[in-house]
């Protein structure tokens, strides 16, 4: 591979993920295979790659979800693979949005937002909410925070997940096909947020289908296939210049569509 | 709502809508048709049938009636208090079942088998069986001394009602989307936690009408530790018939027990109707 200057990019900071030599199996059936790349402070870094290429996994092994069979995953300086480490103190370290029925549904907005800072960080009621306020405010859902989810909107149901998960800020945000449960009028105001987080300086590690935005959002481009990295590189390497035949291939066939 | 209608409604419309009331008059004639007819049907089969004076003066004396009414009202207070004693005991060990059976640790295997064993067990045995063993069998170890009917009925109703609510719960708890478990551990909560603040607050939303109708069914199956000498309104009803050798104060009981039912049977019924009303919005079908 040619000489990568995406690696010291003086935008980024020091290294919040590292993923190395990560292996993930179900069975006989290898997910995820040696799988090694890092995330820097204020980058943000889309995973794409078609269905069944371990994507999902990978979002998985690093929030713990799911125990890796190989490997290590670093966040900061910790090896969240190690089995003596705290690993829910881990996982409030990492926030996460996921595809869909992300927020408790027997919960109003506001109790959605504050859960982990009442429950898991033991802040006052008041303190809490006085800062989900402040988070729901600047998305302009501080009116709906009395309501119930089933109220919401696709739309505005992701935005509040993703509230919920700047809470505690988190060192890394994960971002799970966040839009690819919502109609594609409301796909816009998601993305848009996720646009001022980025801008904001929020390090972010997404899985997505939305190619465009990807290519105009993200710092670093990830293409995974058959459980290995294909492609690793600025979206204009990986995207508008990839050599790889079967990369062109991969985002030819979503421009056709 | 239909005064700030501003628009013109059609005539196709108001000719359908004139059809739809036509159609529902029709239906609800029908059956206060059909219901009149049944009751006088079943008031005459009655009034023909050769023992009918007999079981009428056996089953519905009003004299009888009178009689046994205060003491079968007597009886059912101790009914009422077994029912609420149970009520607590069955929530308590029914969902420590449940959570037992649900976890997946190598440390609470043992204990997973024992909730295991239990349920079926007791799920299998009938509840009269269940109320001889603890009546009989506990007082015959001869351990513990003299221990109130009422205590042992109450132990025995707990004993076989908690297997029922510990699958109906264990259904609930099971029946919340798996995303809802991994958004809440994903937050930083504990196993415990995310139990506790997620997924039983929203299973038991879920499982509420089959819970409660699982406790209207207690309700009447209390009137059971009448067998063990414990005297409620069941057993209060058969001394009456006892001495006077009619039936009539079984009816007494029966109405105390259906009187008693009617509220949460009817509380359930609402609450199972908004929930569907809830889950199906927009459907006509």
């Amino acid at each position: 591979m040619a000489e990568y200057t995406l690696d010291n990019d003086p935008r980024f900071g020091k290294k919040v993920l590292r993923v190395e030599n990560v292996l993930k199996r179900f069975g006989d059936n290898v997910v995820l295979d040696h799988v090694s790349f890092d995330v820097r402070q204020h980058e943000t870094v889309a995973l794409l790659g078609p269905s069944g290429s371990g994507k999902s996994t990978m979002m998985k092994c690093i929030n713990l979800l799911e125990q890796v069979n190989d490997g290590q995953i670093w966040l900061g300086d910790t090896d969240i693979t190690d089995p003596r480490i705290n690993q829910d103190k881990a996982r409030s370290r990492i926030g996460v949005v996921f595809q869909q029925f992300n927020l408790f549904s027997h919960m109003t907005v506001l109790n959605n937002v504050t859960l982990a800072a009442r429950k898991v960080h033991k802040w006052p009621r008041e303190k809490a909410e006085e800062k989900a306020m402040g988070l729901l405010r600047r998305i302009g859902m501080d009116q709906k925070a009395k309501e119930y989810p089933d109220r919401l909107s696709g739309g505005q149901q992701q935005r509040v997940a993703i509230c919920r998960a700047l809470m505690m800020e988190p060192e890394l945000l994960l971002l799970d096909e966040i839009t690819s449960a919502l109609d594609p009028l409301l796909v816009g105001e998601v993305l848009e947020m996720v646009g001022e987080l980025k801008d904001q300086g929020a390090t972010i590690l997404m899985a997505t289908h939305e190619m465009s935005f990807a290519h105009d959002a993200a710092d670093r481009i990830i293409l995974l296939r058959r459980g290995t990295i294909a492609e690793n590189g600025s979206p204009d390497e990986v995207m508008d210049h990839p050599t790889d035949p079967e990369t062109q291939e991969f985002f030819a066939a979503y421009n056709r569509v | 709502m239909a005064e700030q209608l501003t628009y013109e409604v059609s005539e196709i419309e108001q000719e359908r809508a004139e059809f739809r009331r036509m159609e529902n008059l029709c239906s609800h004639l029908t059956s206060v048709v059909s219901s009149l007819l049944f009751v006088v049907l079943v008031v005459v089969v009655l009034k023909n049938s050769p023992g009918w004076p007999r079981v009428k003066e056996s089953f519905f004396s009003p004299e009888y009636f009178a009689q046994a009414w205060p003491k079968v009202l007597e009886g059912l207070w101790l009914n009422i208090r077994v029912l609420g004693v149970a009520l607590v005991g069955v929530a308590i060990l029914g969902t420590s079942l449940a959570l037992v059976r649900m976890t997946t640790s190598a440390v609470m295997f043992p204990l997973r088998v024992v909730a295991r064993f239990y349920t079926t067990i007791m799920r299998g045995i009938p509840m009269i069986v269940v109320l001889y063993l603890i009546g009989f069998g506990i007082p015959g170890l001869g351990l513990f001394g003299r221990i109130d009917k009422a205590v042992l009925g109450t132990i025995a109703v707990v004993m076989s009602y908690s297997a029922y609510i510990a699958e109906v719960l264990r259904a609930g708890f099971q029946d919340v989307h798996p995303s809802q478990r991994a958004s809440a551990r994903s937050l930083g909560l504990t196993q415990t936690q995310t139990m506790r603040l997620v997924i039983i607050p929203q299973g038991l939303r879920k499982i509420a009408p089959a819970l409660m109708n699982d406790f209207i069914a207690m309700q009447k199956d209390v009137g059971l530790i009448s067998t063990l000498g414990a005297v409620d309104a069941v057993r209060a009803a058969q001394i009456v018939v006892a001495k006077t050798y009619n039936f009539t104060p079984y009816i007494v009981a029966s109405i105390v027990f259906i009187l008693m039912s009617v509220p949460f049977i009817l509380l359930n019924d609402w609450y199972s109707e908004r929930l569907r009303k809830r889950e199906q919005t927009g459907g006509m079908v």
